[in-house]
C-alpha cells in the first residue's frame, strides 16, 4: 500500500465562509487519498462537506465566501513531483480541469447550456484542451454519445438540451467528463437528481467507464447503498471532518462510528423484518461553524459521553477502517 | 420557424387593425372636421355640402369601412394646413427620426452593454455600484431638463455644438445623447440583471469545470444566454425612443415625425396626427416582429415550438 502512489492526496484540507474574526470553517483538516484505478466514496449528510471538498479539488469554490485557509491536495500528473491543486495558479488549473480532472453535477438538467446543440457541448472540451477542429470535435463528440449509451448519437448530438430527458442529459454530461479521459473523476452525486432506474443505469454506466478507461472516481453521495454499488473505499464526513474511513466491505459491515452506523440503520433493505423500524439519525445536522471542538457529532450522539467534549483520537480496528472516536479507543 | 412567422405576422396584423380602428373613433369623437375648415359664419348648405364631400353623412360602419379601405392604399387624408398628402408629410420626416433614434440606440447600447456586463461580473464592488449608481441617475433625469441642461452647458456656455437643426453630424449630438440617456439606463439596469442570473446558473459551473477561461465562460455561455433578455428590451426601448423623440424633437427643434406631430396637435391638423400615429405604430409593430423573429433565433426552445 505505502509503495503505490496516490492519484489524488488530500492532506488536511480546510475551507472557511468569511474573512476575519467571522470566518466560519467548512472544512476542518479533511484528509483522504484516491488510488489509481479505484473509486473513493465520500458519505454524509447535506451540509457535511462533500461538495465543498470536490469544488476545493476542481477549485471552483464560489470565492468569496468561500476559501481554502490550509492543507493541500496533490494530484499526481505521473509526471516529477505530485502538483499541489491548492495553491496552482489559475492557469495551471484551468489546463487540467476538464483534461486530466472531471467533473459531473448533481443536477442534470440545467447542467448544460440551453443554447447550444448537446454536441458542440461535447465537442467544446476537446477543442479546449486537444485543439481539435470543430469538425474533429464533433465527430468525436458523436462517439462518446454511442460510448455512454445515447441511441442514434448523430442525431442527438445536433439536439438541444431540451430535447433530452434527463437520464440522458446525464449521459451527456458524462460524455463532457470522458472527452479528454481524464486521470479523476469526480461524480458530485451523480444520480440523485433522476428515477430509481434510471439511477442504476447511470451506475452501471459509470462502472464500465471505469473499467475500459481505469480511471479513478472520487464518488460523493449521500446514498449508503449506492456506495456498496460502486465504491472500493469509502470516507464518511460529518461537519467538515471526516469520522470514519476504510474498505468498502469493513466499513458497511462493520462501522466503527456512532454516525456510520447510523447511515447504516437508516437505509431500509428488502430483506429486512417487516416489524422492524428504520433507524433515523435523530435530531439535524448543526449549522457550519456551531461545534469547533471535540466530537462534532456528540450533539446527535446516542453514546455521547463526558470525555466526547475532547478532540476524539482516530484509531484502527481489527476489520481495517479507523474511526476518529472515544467509544472504538475504548474497546480497542 | 415558417408556422412562428405566420402566426406573428397574422398578430402583427391584428395589431395594426386595432391601431386603425383606435385611430377611427378618436378621430369621430373629436368633433365636426367641418368647423375647422370652415369658417365660423359659414352657411349651412356649404357645411352640408362639405360633410357630404367628407364622406361624414354616411353611416358609421360605411365610413369605417371606406376609411380602412383608403388607409390600405396608403391614402391618409389631406393635410389641413399643408393641403398635401398627411402620409407624405410624414415619410418626408421619417428618415430623421429612424436617424435620431437609431443613433441614440447604438449610444446606448455602447455606454450599457458593456457597463451593465461589468457590474455583474464586478457585482458588490465599487464597479458595481458607480454604473448601478449612474444609471439611476439616468433613470431619474427628465429628458427635457436634460436636453435643456445640455443646450445650456454646450451650446451656450461651451459653444461646441450647435443646439437646434438637422443636416449636420454635430447636431446629432446633443439631441441623440439626450435621448440615448434613458434608454441607456434602462438597458445597463436589465444587462446587469440577465448576466447575474446567468452566471449563478449550473451550466456556467460546468462551462469552468471544462477549463474554459473566463473570457471564453463570459461571452460564449454568459452573454449568449442574457442576450436573451436583453433582444427584447432593446426592441421596445427602440420603439420608445420613437415616442420619446417627440419631446426631444422639440426641444433641439429637429426636423422629424415628433415635431411634426406636436405642431400638427396645436394646430387640430387632425389626418397629420392621424398618419403619425399609423405610421408610429407600424414601426412599433415592425420592430417588435423583428424582435421576436430575433429572440426565435437565440432561443432553441422557441425555434422549434
Amino acid at each position: 500500500m505505502a509503495a503505490e502512489r496516490a492519484l489524488l492526496d488530500v492532506q488536511d484540507l480546510r475551507v472557511s465562509f468569511g474573512e476575519g474574526p467571522r470566518a466560519r470553517p467548512a472544512l476542518d483538516g479533511v484528509s483522504f487519498s484516491v488510488r489509481p484505478g479505484k473509486t473513493l466514496a465520500i458519505v454524509g449528510e447535506s451540509g457535511c462537506g462533500k461538495s465543498l471538498t470536490a469544488l476545493s479539488i476542481m477549485r471552483l469554490l464560489p470565492t468569496p465566501p468561500a476559501r481554502i485557509t490550509g492543507g493541500r491536495i496533490l494530484f499526481d500528473r505521473g509526471d516529477g513531483p505530485a502538483l499541489d491543486l491548492a495553491s496552482a495558479d489559475r492557469r495551471t488549473m484551468r489546463r487540467l480541469r476538464g483534461k486530466d480532472i472531471a467533473m459531473i453535477f448533481q443536477e442534470p438538467m440545467t447542467a448544460l447550456d440551453p443554447v447550444y446543440p448537446i454536441g458542440d457541448q461535447i465537442g467544446e472540451v476537446l477543442v479546449e484542451h486537444e485543439g481539435l477542429s470543430r469538425k474533429d470535435a464533433l465527430a468525436r463528440a458523436v462517439e462518446l454519445l454511442r460510448l455512454v449509451g445515447v441511441p442514434s448519437p448523430e442525431e442527438r448530438a445536433r439536439q438541444y438540451p431540451h430535447e433530452f430527458s434527463g437520464g440522458m442529459r446525464q449521459r451527456a454530461v458524462i460524455a463532457i467528463a470522458l472527452a479528454c479521459e481524464p486521470a479523476l473523476l469526480i461524480a458530485d452525486e451523480p444520480t440523485t437528481a433522476l428515477d430509481v432506474t434510471v439511477q442504476a443505469q447511470v451506475l452501471r454506466l459509470m462502472r464500465d467507464i471505469q473499467q475500459r478507461f481505469a480511471s479513478s472516481i472520487l464518488f460523493i453521495t449521500h446514498d449508503m447503498g449506492v456506495v456498496g454499488q460502486m465504491a472500493d473505499e469509502v470516507v464518511v464526513m460529518y461537519l467538515g471532518q471526516v469520522v470514519e474511513e476504510g474498505p468498502v466491505s469493513a466499513v458497511l459491515s462493520r462501522p466503527a462510528h456512532p454516525y456510520s452506523q447510523g447511515l447504516i440503520a437508516s437505509i431500509p433493505t428488502l430483506d429486512m423484518p417487516r416489524d422492524r423500524v428504520l433507524q433515523p439519525i435523530s435530531g439535524m445536522v448543526p449549522p457550519i461553524g456551531s461545534i469547533t471542538t471535540g466530537c462534532r457529532f456528540r450533539t446527535r450522539c446516542p453514546h455521547a459521553m463526558e470525555i466526547c467534549r475532547r478532540d476524539p483520537p482516530k484509531v484502527t480496528t481489527p476489520a481495517g477502517n479507523s474511526a476518529s472516536c472515544w467509544l472504538v479507543e475504548e474497546s480497542t | 420557424m415558417f408556422a412562428f412567422l405566420a402566426r406573428r405576422t397574422l398578430e402583427f396584423l391584428v395589431v395594426i387593425f386595432g391601431v386603425l380602428t383606435i385611430v377611427f373613433v378618436l378621430q369621430r369623437f373629436s368633433g365636426d372636421p367641418t368647423n375647422l375648415l370652415l369658417p365660423v359664419d359659414a352657411p349651412q348648405e356649404v357645411r352640408t355640402e362639405l360633410r357630404h364631400q367628407l364622406g361624414l353623412d354616411r353611416p358609421l360602419p360605411e365610413q369605417y369601412l371606406r376609411f380602412i379601405g383608403r388607409v390600405a392604399v396608403g391614402d391618409l387624408g389631406d393635410s389641413y394646413r399643408f393641403r398635401q398628402p398627411a402620409l407624405g408629410l410624414v415619410l418626408e420626416r421619417l428618415p430623421a427620426t429612424l436617424l435620431l433614434a437609431s443613433a441614440s440606440l447604438l449610444i446606448s447600447l455602447v455606454l450599457a452593454l458593456p457597463l451593465g456586463t461589468l457590474a455583474a461580473v464586478y457585482r458588490n464592488t465599487w464597479i458595481d455600484s458607480l454604473a448601478t449608481g449612474i444609471s439611476l441617475l439616468g433613470q431619474a433625469m427628465p429628458v427635457y431638463w436634460l436636453g435643456l441642461l445640455g443646450i445650456l452647458l454646450f451650446s451656450v456656455q461651451w459653444r461646441l455644438l450647435p443646439s437646434m437643426g438637422g443636416g449636420s453630424f454635430a447636431a446629432l449630438v446633443l439631441p441623440a445623447t439626450t435621448l440615448a440617456v434613458y434608454s441607456a439606463a434602462r438597458i445597463m439596469r436589465l444587462t446587469r440583471a440577465a448576466v447575474l442570473d446567468v452566471l449563478h446558473q449550473d451550466f456556467i459551473r460546468l462551462a469552468r469545470a471544462k477549463g474554459l477561461g473566463e473570457g471564453k465562460v463570459l461571452v460564449k455561455h454568459a452573454l449568449r444566454n442574457a442576450s436573451i433578455p436583453i433582444v427584447t428590451i432593446i426592441g421596445l426601448q427602440f420603439g420608445g425612443l420613437l415616442g420619446g423623440a417627440v419631446i426631444t424633437e422639440t426641444v433641439f427643434a429637429w426636423p422629424g415625425v415628433g415635431r411634426l406631430a406636436v405642431n400638427a396637435v396645436q394646430q387640430r391638423d387632425f389626418p397629420v396626427v392621424q398618419a403619425v400615429t399609423v405610421v408610429i405604430a407600424l414601426a412599433f409593430s415592425l420592430i417588435n416582429l423583428a424582435v421576436d423573429v430575433l429572440y426565435a433565433r437565440l432561443n432553441p426552445r422557441i425555434r422549434l415550438g
